[in-house]
């Protein structure tokens, strides 16, 4: 990213457009090109970045009331012109316009339910876009486009979704009805797979996985499941209590989740190095550095690291969330944490660990 | 306070005034010196009161350089009645008596004595005196002092949140005496639990040197304070088929014994249905999720492997890349949460199952006051609901979320039919206490 503007627009007056208006003067002189044309729409906040040779602009929702129009949304590169449409369509369909820069425009509509806006059009490294919506002010949807096709490939509720840094993989937590309740379970999303290809138990030759409908599409990277089948006792309580954070090459992802009153940090190394991306799955190529990790055995893999003993600072404490984790960052290849220890006679105690990713271990299988 | 000084003619000095009216005192001694010097004096009391010289004033004579480094001046010596003279202050003056023994301190025991003692005395005090709209942000202090006085308010609020003791300061620069409703800073308010509030203010009075610090006393709030300070206010509605637009499709009713029967709903409402947990449709009425009532088609859901084709009672990703979701719903006979209590549009919310912005549980039946931030009430919510979702923190963390920088989320109930979350939306961020009386 080599810049990123945010607008809040809500409850613009005229003193408010014309500070904007100065400050967008300022911008001329000191920002990005991109930046100055940052477009501004009231009710959203509107965040501009220049990613590559693509401008992007997204938007989320702080203030409430959507705006009755879509706001602008869209991804502009080289290659494609994708741009959210105003206007719903008579069946009350959000639209998305494709334009590449050879060839003929297609549109693309969404559920008028599940999308009630769109906030995000993220190109993946192919000819594919990862769309990101909201069907409401909690939960989150997305949808995987092909380009070239102009149809929706995959998608679903979802909750918090994340995008690696190379734009390939999908994090998010899986959705479930938010008044009902249910654990934190962690799904990856490979935008460069199919979607019966990102299905867990694909190519492991188990038949039991294809009976399983709502599990078409979903690679559950946490909590384990064997077989692809729910662990057997699980209390179901996982509960994430950070961001992903992803590592700069989006070759691995980390968070925290807390069980039991135990904070873990979950690492989730991804299917593939992505140095080698143009070579990778090819047993044949000697260039690629993970090519006994076949087509079919490329999953990602998941490892924790349980913060016991000294290192538990949710002991004996009546709650244990994200206030909890401080920070989570990457260094190399060890994690920097900062956890915080609730003190009832003093200030909060905050421990600076950090976590060898040789210290996480695999899990069960 | 009728002051009365006598004067004071040895060493120590005294000093006799009645006191009614306790609390900050400020007085005027004039010193006499002997033989030229003079030095830091002592002002104590017999109750032990902090007192405190603050200024060294020369005039009116022609003495030079008695500051309180204890240089004499030059000749002529300072001596008689035009000697040295002090302001004196005495913070949170408390004895009804009203005595205070003035003592020159070592080395000038020997050298300084207190001819005469007077002047004039006058109260400087801060109190805290109605905090009954605190949830709005607003307290009400009583400062007085000497016309022209300005000072710093600090009121500190002790309380506690989950993790243990809280301590919440709210500054107010430069505050006149007077009567005056404060607006607390909502943002700089940690959130937590408030039984008590006291503080200080460092005011300024003319005619003296130094800022005279001024314990604000102790201060028992009728109702605690329990602050959640900034939430974010989702919106849940319960859709209505008749404001959905579309076709028909395939549905499906499921009862506690898991027998099915199927039929048509608009395909919106169905998705809406499935979305929100509850809907309301033209010929079967009230209608619940049924993974929300345990009769879903997922593991430890009491009709798993008991759905019939066609019917779905989980949330799928399709083999086609659709957003799937459900078609199978209980008929249920009013619309209540998970307190059992029927939700009342624009009034009832849905807690987290978790404790809120780290201070503690939602009940049941609990209000909550909701301010925007113009220190008054948006409106009042009670607690009819749960959302186990509301207890996720994380999104408080992420930049790009609607809830960036919330300190918790609940779900408010809406009454807006719509068949799409639109018009719905959400309420936004509020500030937001508990209880509100």
């Amino acid at each position: 990213m080599k810049s990123q503007t945010v607008y809040d627009a809500k409850g613009m007056h005229w003193k408010s457009i014309i500070l904007i208006f100065v400050c967008q003067l300022v911008l001329i002189f000191n920002a990005p090109v991109f930046a100055q044309n940052c477009p501004i729409t009231t009710a959203v906040r509107t965040i501009c970045k220049q990613i590559g040779n693509a401008e992007v602009v997204s938007v989320s929702s702080p203030f409430g009331a959507y705006p009755k129009s879509q706001p602008v949304v869209y991804w502009h590169d080289d290659e494609w012109k994708i741009d959210m449409l105003p206007n719903l369509t008579s069946d009350g369909e959000l639209s998305m316009k494709i334009t590449p820069h050879n060839g003929s425009m297609k549109i693309v509509n969404f559920d008028a339910v599940l999308f009630v806006q769109v906030d995000s059009i993220t190109r993946n490294q192919g000819d594919g876009v990862i769309v990101i919506g909201e069907p409401n002010g909690m939960s989150s949807v997305f949808s995987i486009v092909d380009l070239k096709l102009g149809k929706i490939m995959a998608g679903g509720l979802l909750y918090e979704p994340s995008i690696s840094p190379d734009r390939r993989f999908l994090l998010y937590k899986n959705w479930y009805l938010p008044h009902v309740g249910g654990e934190n379970q962690y799904v990856l999303y490979d935008t460069l797979k199919t979607l019966e290809e990102n299905t867990c138990g694909y190519g492991e030759n188990n038949p039991e996985y294809k009976r399983k409908s709502d599990q078409i599409g979903i690679t559950q990277v946490y909590p384990y499941q064997a077989n692809c089948l729910e662990e057997e006792g699980d209390t179901d309580d996982n509960n994430g209590i950070s961001n992903f954070i992803w590592s700069s090459d989006s070759s691995k992802v980390v968070f925290a989740d807390v069980k039991s009153g135990i904070i873990s940090l979950i690492l989730v190394k991804m299917p593939h190095d992505d140095s080698d991306k143009n070579l990778d799955r090819d047993k044949e190529h000697e260039g690629d550095r993970d090519r006994g990790r076949d087509r079919y055995n490329d999953r990602p893999q998941t490892l924790t690291y349980k913060f016991v003993g000294t290192q538990n600072v949710c002991a004996g404490a009546a709650t244990c969330d994200s206030n909890n984790v401080h920070s989570i960052a990457w260094n190399g290849d060890s994690v920097n944490v900062s956890l915080v220890q609730a003190n009832s006679t003093g200030p909060a105690i905050v421990k600076n660990l950090t976590i060898p990713l040789s210290k996480f271990v695999p899990l069960a299988k | 306070m009728a002051g009365s000084p006598n004067g004071a003619y040895n060493n120590p000095g005294f000093l006799t005034f009645s006191n009614d009216n306790p609390g900050f005192l400020i007085g005027l001694i004039a010193i006499s010196m002997y033989d030229g010097s003079s030095g830091p004096q002592n002002i104590t009391d017999p109750a032990g009161d902090k007192c405190q010289v603050i200024a060294d004033v020369t005039s009116p004579t022609g003495c030079t350089d008695l500051g309180s480094d204890g240089e004499g001046g030059p000749p002529p010596y300072c001596v008689g009645l035009g000697g040295h003279w002090q302001i004196f202050t005495c913070s949170n003056y408390t004895d009804p008596s009203g005595s205070l023994t003035i003592t020159p301190v070592s080395p000038w025991a020997y050298d300084v004595s207190v001819l005469a003692i007077g002047g004039s005395f006058s109260r400087i005090s801060a109190i805290i005196t109605d905090t009954s709209d605190i949830k709005n942000g607003n307290v009400t202090v009583n400062l007085s002092a000497p016309s022209g006085t300005t000072g710093d308010l600090m009121l500190d609020f002790n309380g506690s949140d989950a993790s243990g003791p809280e301590l919440a300061q709210a500054p107010f620069p430069a505050l006149s005496p007077g009567t005056q409703t404060l607006q607390l800073t909502f943002d700089s308010i940690d959130p937590g639990i408030y039984p008590m509030a006291n503080g200080t203010w460092d005011a300024n009075v003319p005619g003296a040197s130094g800022v005279q610090s001024v314990t604000v006393p102790d201060y028992t709030l009728p109702t605690p304070w329990t602050y959640f300070r900034k939430i974010f206010y989702t919106q849940y509605n319960v859709p209505h088929e008749s404001a959905c637009s579309g076709g028909d499709a395939d549905a499906w009713l499921v009862d506690t014994s898991c027998n099915f029967t199927k039929i048509r709903l608009n395909s919106a409402f169905i998705t809406a249905v499935w979305t929100n947990g509850t809907g309301i449709s033209e010929h079967y009425g009230t209608l619940k999720n049924a993974a929300g009532v345990k009769l879903g088609s997922g593991n430890g859901q009491k009709c798993q492997n008991k759905y019939p084709s066609g019917a779905i009672g989980s949330t799928p990703k399709l083999p086609n890349g659709k957003n799937g979701n459900g078609n199978t719903f209980e008929v249920v006979s009013s619309i209540t949460g998970s307190c059992n209590t029927t939700l009342v549009a624009d009034q009832s919310l849905a807690a987290p199952s978790s404790i809120l912005s780290s201070v503690q549980v939602l009940s049941c039946g609990d209000q909550l006051n909701l301010d925007d931030g113009d220190y008054t009430t948006a409106s009042t919510r009670t607690v009819s609901d749960l959302c186990p979702y509301c207890s996720n923190t994380s999104p408080f963390n992420n930049p790009t979320s609607p809830m960036y920088g919330a300190d918790g989320h609940i779900d408010a109930f809406s009454s807006n039919p719509s068949c799409t979350g639109k018009s719905v939306g959400s309420l936004g961020f509020f500030y937001t206490s508990y209880p509100t009386n």
